[in-house]
């Protein structure tokens, strides 16, 4: 996959903040994130290793819903928006339509349940 | 086409209203150009103020490839504990949806079993059409097999978003 790059995190830092432009996704290598509700600073979900978050950099100029916040000491890599949108437009329609509509069933998911 | 508006999250399932999730057909109605990509509709994308979920519909809906299919009032759309074969993506209409602890309406934007589906896990909520409702659908074995092909970055990414729509804590045996 190109443009992505090895980032690390200390417990406590913030990744990005809900509200910040989206232009990075992340998958992680060791460690642990939260993600924060926008409305409450709540924290709504925890990702490990091999989860990835920050798909909303998939949508050029997309906007952060929430927070994301190292719990303890991450690794991540780190994929630039720009690489991913050309990754996934030199996919198969059924490919991007799949991976657009599971990102949409997660925002549904997080809009009723959260 | 529907004309229900913002995402209405104000209600839980014991009052009256329920909550209900659509995207804003209205605004996308406003940027209906060619190829949702180009520099002009993401220009125009900004311009309107469409949300993400507003952006990733208006996507799906320019996709010609993925099949129609159409639902009567009143018919069932899925079944809790029924298997998936076809997940829907909701183009148009209202739809009631159910489990065991919550109730909810659908409007256009939905996707009804998709995460379920991609992970061999049965429906998790009966959807009831309560209007005409056009769909569009995506195959479950073809996408299987389509994710099982592609780029280990973007398998990731699906992974993570089937996990977190159903709860899951554990990588579907299917998906690893």
């Amino acid at each position: 996959m190109n443009g992505f790059a090895k980032v690390k995190f200390k417990a406590g830092d913030v990744v990005f903040w809900a509200g910040d432009v989206a232009d990075k996704l992340y998958i992680m290598k060791k460690g642990a994130i939260r993600i924060l509700d926008s409305r409450s600073s709540h924290p709504f979900a925890t990702l490990v290793q091999g989860e990835s978050f920050g798909e909303q950099c998939i949508l050029s100029t997309g906007i952060r819903s929430a927070s994301a916040m190292a719990m303890e000491d991450t690794e991540c890599i780190e994929i630039g928006g720009e690489g991913l949108r050309q990754l996934l437009a030199a996919q198969s329609p059924l490919m991007r339509s799949l991976f657009e509509a599971l990102l949409l069933q997660l925002h549904m998911h997080n809009t009723l349940l959260r | 086409m529907d004309t229900k508006t913002d995402t209405d999250t104000s209600a839980n399932s014991n009052t009256s209203k329920l909550a209900h999730f659509s995207v804003n057909v209205d605004k996308i109605k406003l940027v209906d150009v060619g190829n949702p990509l180009s520099p002009d509709a993401v220009s125009m994308y900004d311009g309107h103020g469409l949300s993400a979920q507003d952006r990733l519909f208006f996507c799906l809906r320019q996709n010609t490839t993925l099949g129609h299919c159409v639902f009567n009032p009143g018919e069932k759309i899925a079944v809790r504990g029924d298997r998936v074969h076809f997940a829907q993506i909701v183009i148009s209409g209202d739809m009631t949806a159910s489990d065991e602890k919550n109730n909810f309406t659908y409007g256009p934007g939905s996707v009804i079993g998709l995460a379920e589906g991609m992970a061999n896990l049965p429906y998790s909520f009966t959807v009831t059409a309560t209007t005409a409702v056009n769909t569009r659908f995506i195959p479950i074995h073809d996408a299987q097999q389509k994710l099982m092909q592609t780029n280990a970055g973007l398998r990731s990414i699906c992974r993570t978003a089937i996990m977190r729509t159903l709860n899951l804590q554990k990588i579907p045996e299917n998906l690893q």
